[in-house]
Formats: C-alpha cells, structure tokens, sequence
C-alpha cells in the first residue's frame, strides 16, 4: 500500500467500517510507517466521535401533525397538478398553438385587406356620383367642394379606356 | 437514475399519483436524519421541528413535478438544505434572539438538552456529555458547506456524488470540503481524540 491507498482507506472510515481485507492491509502499511498509526487513529476517533452524535428527539406526533399540514394544502396541490396537465397536454401538441396563431394572424390580416377594398371602393363610388351630380351644372360656383374632384384623373381615364362594366360600381351608385 | 434501483423515488414516483401511504412511508424513514441535519444547522432543536414539518410539505407540494434525475435522498437534502439557508438568512436579518442561548438554570450549558439513553457511570456520563458538546459545538462552527458536506456524510443512503449535487459542486470539491472539515474538527477536539474517550460505547 501507497500513501495515496492509505488516504483512499481513511476516506473510506469517513462512511463505513473497513472489512477484514482493508483492516489488514492498513496494519501492514503502519509496520512500514508507524508515523502513519496515529494519523489513522484519529481518522478513525473523529468517525466515532460523528457516527456517535445522538438523534435530535423527534416528537410521536410528527408524522401526523405533517400530514395535518398535507391535508390543508391538497386542494392547492389539486388545482396546480390540474394546471399542469392541462399545460402538459396543450403542449405535447405543439403544432395546435402555432397552427391557432397562424390562423389568427390570416383571419385578421384578411379583414383588414378586405375593410380597406370595401371602404375604399364606397368612397370611389361616392366621388364618381357627386362628380356626375357635378358635372351636368354649369356653373361651376355650384360645386360646394373641392373634394369631388379628389379621383378626377381615375375617372376621367375610365371615360377614356371604356372599361367593362363594373357591377359593383352600378350597385353602389344605385 | 431510474425508480428500479432507488426504491424511495419509486415512493415518490406514488406520492405523484396521490398515494399518501406511500408519503406517510417516506416521512417515517426520512424525519430522523432531516430533523438531524436542521439541527445541527441552525443549532436550535424546536425550529428544527418545524422546519422539518416544512420540508416534508415542500416535498409534497412539489410532488406533481417531481422526475426521477436524481435519488430521492438527493432532491430530499437540497429541499432541506436551502430551507436552512433561507432560515438563517432570515435569522441574520432579524435577530429575535440569540443562536447561543444557555439554560437559564445553568450557563455553561445550551438551552437544548439531549435525552440521556445510556445508563453510564457519573464521570463517564460528565465526560459524554461534554464531549457531545464539544462536537456539537465545533460541527456548528464550521462554515456552510464543510459542514453540510460532513453532516450529509454521516447519511449512508447519500453518496459522495449526491452531496456533490446537494451542494452544486464537483466530487472533488466535495470530497475536499470534508476533508478540510474533519481537519478542523480534529484541531478543536484534539484533546478528546486522544483521551480514548470515542471508545466508549454510546450511539
């Protein structure tokens, strides 16, 4: 045995006895190193000394004064436990939140395009029938606003380019 | 780690579905050596009582999330570790009363008394006694973690590698926090070390 072996075998006292094997081999190592014996002793006291340390007393009711306290919590722990499972199950399916989110986003994205082409077709139409309204008076003090004449150049080209028929037009003249 | 080779995490792994019996078990087993370590922490045996309660309904509370990375005796030491931390912190910040606190009968020895199972002979009973305290005395002495790490030592169920984790450092960090520990307990109690004292029948 090896110093090194002879600090391996006091680490060991620090948690079990030694078995026959390591007692004999730690006597042959103080043969050689009587230097070592003491060291060893006191290894070996301080472990007696910790392993002799006696229990904190423990109340006879300790056991059932916790599981007192367990019951007042359950309904807590009832409540977190279902939280958990609903959040576990919601994300073991990961795709359904983003597949949700993604529809969300269109949906939205889809009114908004589809608001803003209706609003600004009514207003279009508005301006083409005041400008109609306008257009057979002649004289020109008779137009209260500059406004109508805000998409003037859009339908002058439609007089122009003779589109077809726009229905939706006609319906929001009418 | 699996359940299959530490019975208390398949315990634990119970106490997740709601078994209380299989709680009630791991309470039974474990109170002895938490009240222990508590005690020998924040040097007081009342709190410690209730401190431990806490611990046990912290293992409780925390059931539903428990999984097994780990022996249950780990996790159960890191609970109650940092429960005493954060009991002497709040201590620290607000002193009521002193961590010394003698017997008002008698002085020279603390308020906590040690129920005396042993029938030994007037001197040695003196000599046993005194030296309780004196270990006591010195593994309360020692800092935070040489003395977690030598307290935890004393567990069997507890390995050098679940100390290492309890306390979040490396084996051999570990391993040197208890050496450095042992060879200061062994400065302060010197005189008893070598009286043959330890050879007397006790625990």
């Amino acid at each position: 045995m090896n110093e090194a072996e002879h600090h391996q075998i006091c680490e060991t006292l620090w948690r079990r006895r030694l078995t026959p094997e390591e007692e004999s081999r730690w006597l042959a190592y103080w043969a050689v190193h009587p230097e070592a014996r003491t060291e060893a002793e006191v290894e070996t006291a301080l472990t007696q000394f910790l392993r002799q340390l006696p229990d904190v007393p423990v109340a006879s009711n300790f056991t059932a004064s916790v599981l007192q306290l367990v019951d007042l919590e359950t309904p807590r722990v009832t409540q977190a436990r279902s939280i958990q499972r609903w959040r576990r199950w919601l994300w073991s399916r990961a795709w359904l939140p983003r597949v949700a989110f993604a529809l969300l986003v269109l949906s939205l994205v889809s009114l908004g395009g589809w608001q803003y082409r209706w609003h600004s077709r009514t207003r279009f139409a508005q301006n083409v029938a005041d400008y109609s309204k306008a257009a057979v008076m002649p004289v020109l003090e008779q137009i209260s606003t500059v406004e109508i004449f805000q998409d003037f150049d859009a339908i002058d080209r439609l007089a122009q380019t003779a589109p077809a028929a726009d229905l939706e037009l006609l319906a929001a003249l009418q | 780690m699996g359940s299959q080779t530490d019975p208390d995490a398949a315990l634990m792994l119970r106490v997740k579905r709601g078994d209380r019996a299989a709680f009630e078990t791991l309470v039974e087993k474990y109170k002895q050596p938490v009240i222990n370590f508590i005690a020998r922490t924040v040097r007081d045996a009342t709190e410690a009582e209730d401190l431990a309660q806490n611990v046990f309904v912290q293992v409780f509370k925390s059931a539903y999330r428990y999984e097994v990375s780990a022996r249950f005796s780990t996790w159960l030491f890191t609970i109650v570790r940092n429960l005493c931390l954060n009991e002497i912190r709040r201590r620290s910040r607000h002193a009521a009363e002193s961590l010394d606190a003698t017997c008002p009968a008698d002085e020279n020895r603390p308020a906590r008394q040690f129920e005396d199972t042993k029938a030994f002979s007037p001197p040695d009973a003196l000599l046993q006694e005194e030296l309780l305290q004196k270990i006591e005395q010195a593994i309360a002495a020692l800092p935070e973690q040489q003395r977690t790490a030598i307290l935890l030592c004393q567990q069997e169920e507890v390995s050098y590698e679940d100390i290492a984790k309890v306390l979040g450092c490396s084996l051999s960090a570990t391993k040197s926090l208890i050496h450095r520990g042992r060879e200061t307990l062994k400065r302060r109690l010197k005189p008893y070390l070598r009286t043959g004292a330890w050879r007397r029948t006790g625990k």
